[in-house]
């Protein structure tokens, strides 16, 4: 069972995390219809792709009336069941990421099933902004980074210590 | 029609009147889109004498089949007009995000015909379209219209515009969209401001299907692949000190105030890195950067930033500053300012030629293929991907002209070859090109006839 990781710092407003979703759902090119968005700040060239991260404790499963929200037990998706649904729009409303959308053409919400285990997104996405995999190995990556800047701020102090130009570390 | 939408809007800002009309498909299948199209449709309907500042002057934005679709680099669309000094017709690629949402709203191309009598802005939303007073934003720059163009039609607008320098004139001036992509070399910005049209404001959610979604998505997957494991735009390639300074500055520890912190591309792009391009000391150099060093990175972006918010197209401004500014960088705002807003040492009149061109470029490409982001000069790229030179320059010229009216960013032309793009129009538009029909279709967009002078 695999977990998206999205690293806004990676994202490139290049929206083919959109396209790919469209064309895999909708079978049309049409990012008003995805199930991502990338969201831009123009003026400060940075952008943020959003989406439904698949919340172990979803409210929009909690919420839905119908009980038409269900975990895949394969892909961790919790998929929304077109027929059950009753298109009450309380999972978009509870969504605290405002992930999940109403398609207004399709008449129907608009909400991540991960493409059953193989999200196109992240398939797509050349700088690795989204990512898909494993809950445990996924976020490994970041793990090193940020331990890397510790190791680099801990041997800065180490080596300020031993010169005692000015006895900073006491 | 698959691919193409099968609709352009004619604008006459003269009366007002806007009027829908069907794209004719013969023309689409031989030009395909982009410049191929805009040049075809401005040499049927304007005469060849017509004067470039004149109203009959016909200011034409074009998409191709691939524009706003999952093939790789496929956010361009073409701007293409006959341009100073001598009128002849011209094409300008650009990026950003607003060729891809004239789609989504219903159209492959605008025409505008006539002058407005007052400045205006056409605002266009899933196939409706307005036209509206743009008074209130004259010398406005670019950053400040969009922003208000945005919050006068809907925040998810796309918008591209002018800069004071297009309204004031200057032969250099070029009409920018998503704040930052400019449409460059061939002074643009002052063919639309002389139809009084501010800037196009545009918000699509109609979307478009292909004539074959699953092999297109293959194709565009195998390609999108294929691209970035390539070394072409990998670190430690050749091209690495060239194209990536997006990621250098990612790389550089230094805050960078108000620079980019890192890549920010166009829609589509594959590779990354936005359009600005550095020269170490490598033989080629791209206009755009010629005198940069990756130290000046920051600064550069800044000096990017400011002469495209005034509608000023980098290169040549970076040349006139190097002619008549003798201070440091603070001085060389000043006199950018004062240039945009028409107060610039005196050859920066729209009546004559940019009289401060690019450097030129060596490698033997066509001098007057002037189309491109800032200048065009991303054609060298191939030759530096390939240094062997198995490609004729010729070759990858008519790949470019064709891939381009398509809608691809030649940026991509490191890895795309004839066969990639005939796989990817093919699936788009169900009907079947041939790796030689894609160069066939180069050769007729070329034609001297077909106005590529740039």
């Amino acid at each position: 069972m695999g977990v998206i990781l999205i690293t806004p710092e990676k994202c490139t407003n290049c929206r083919s995390c959109e396209l790919a979703c469209s064309l895999v759902h909708e079978e049309e090119f049409n990012p008003a219809r995805s199930r991502v968005t990338v969201l831009t700040w123009g003026r400060e060239a940075h952008s943020v792709a959003v989406m439904c991260l698949q919340c172990e404790e979803a409210g929009c499963m909690a919420i839905c009336p119908a009980r038409a929200i269900t975990e895949d037990k394969a892909s961790g998706a919790r998929l929304v069941n077109p027929t059950k649904c009753i298109k009450c729009q309380m999972c978009i409303h509870i969504c605290p990421f405002g992930s999940n959308s109403y398609d207004t053409k399709g008449r129907k919400i608009l909400k991540c099933d991960l493409c059953a285990g193989e999200p196109q997104c992240a398939k797509v996405c050349p700088s690795g902004a989204i990512v898909y995999g494993e809950r445990s190995t996924v976020n490994v990556e970041k793990r090193q980074q940020a331990a890397g800047k510790l190791k680099a701020i801990v041997r800065g102090v180490r080596a300020s210590c031993s010169v005692g130009v000015d006895n900073y570390c006491g | 029609m698959f691919g193409w939408r099968g609709q352009l809007l004619r604008v006459n800002l003269t009366s007002g009147a806007i009027r829908k009309e069907p794209l004719e498909e013969s023309v689409v299948q031989a030009y395909l889109g982009g410049r191929g199209l805009g040049a075809c449709l401005h040499a049927r309907e304007v005469p060849a004498a017509t004067e470039p500042l004149s109203p009959a002057n016909h200011l034409i934005f074009t998409t191709g089949p691939l524009t706003g679709t999952l093939a790789p680099n496929g956010g361009r669309y073409t701007l293409v007009a006959k341009t100073l000094p001598d009128g002849a017709l011209s094409a300008a690629s650009i990026g950003g995000n607003w060729g891809p949402e004239l789609k989504y709203a219903g159209f492959d191309a605008i025409i505008f015909e006539g002058r407005a009598p007052e400045p205006v802005y056409l605002w266009i939303t899933d196939g409706a379209s307005d036209l509206r007073s743009a008074a209130h934003l004259s010398g406005k720059t670019v950053s400040e219209t969009t922003d208000l163009l945005r919050r006068e039609t809907d925040e998810k607008a796309k918008v591209c515009c002018l800069g004071p320098a297009g309204e004031n004139g200057v032969s250099f001036s070029v009409v920018v969209s998503d704040y930052s992509s400019a449409a460059g070399g061939a002074g643009l910005g002052a063919i639309m401001a002389a139809k009084n049209l501010k800037g196009v404001a545009v918000r699509g959610t109609q979307g478009f299907r292909v004539a074959n979604p699953g092999k297109f998505r293959d194709a565009a997957m195998n390609i999108r692949a294929t691209m970035a494991a390539t070394p072409l735009t990998g670190k430690g390639s050749k091209l690495y000190d060239l194209i990536l300074v997006a990621d250098r500055v990612e790389q550089d520890s230094r805050p960078s105030a108000g620079g980019l912190a890192r890549p920010h591309g166009c829609f589509g792009c594959t590779t990354g890195f936005s359009s600005f391009v550095v020269d170490g000391e490598n033989e080629e150099t791209l206009p755009l950067a010629g005198d940069v060093r990756p130290n000046f990175v920051d600064c550069r972006w800044q000096q990017y930033g400011l002469f495209t918010d005034l509608g000023l197209e980098f290169a040549a401004t970076k040349a006139m500053l190097a002619a008549f500014s003798k201070g440091d960088e603070a001085d060389e705002a000043k006199l950018a300012r004062k240039t945009a807003y028409g107060n610039g040492p005196r050859p920066c009149s729209s009546r004559q030629w940019n009289p401060f061109p690019a450097q030129p470029r060596r490698g033997g490409y066509p001098p007057t293929d002037r189309s491109g982001c800032v200048a065009g000069g991303y054609i060298v790229i191939p030759r530096l991907a390939d240094p062997d030179g198995t490609d004729t320059a010729r070759h990858r010229w008519l790949l470019a002209a064709a891939a381009d009216s398509a809608g691809l960013c030649p940026f991509a032309l490191g890895t795309l070859e004839a066969d990639v793009v005939a796989e990817l129009l093919s699936a788009a538009t169900g009907i079947d090109y041939s790796p030689g029909e894609i160069m066939q279709a180069g050769e007729r967009i070329t034609r001297p006839a077909n106005g590529n002078r740039g």
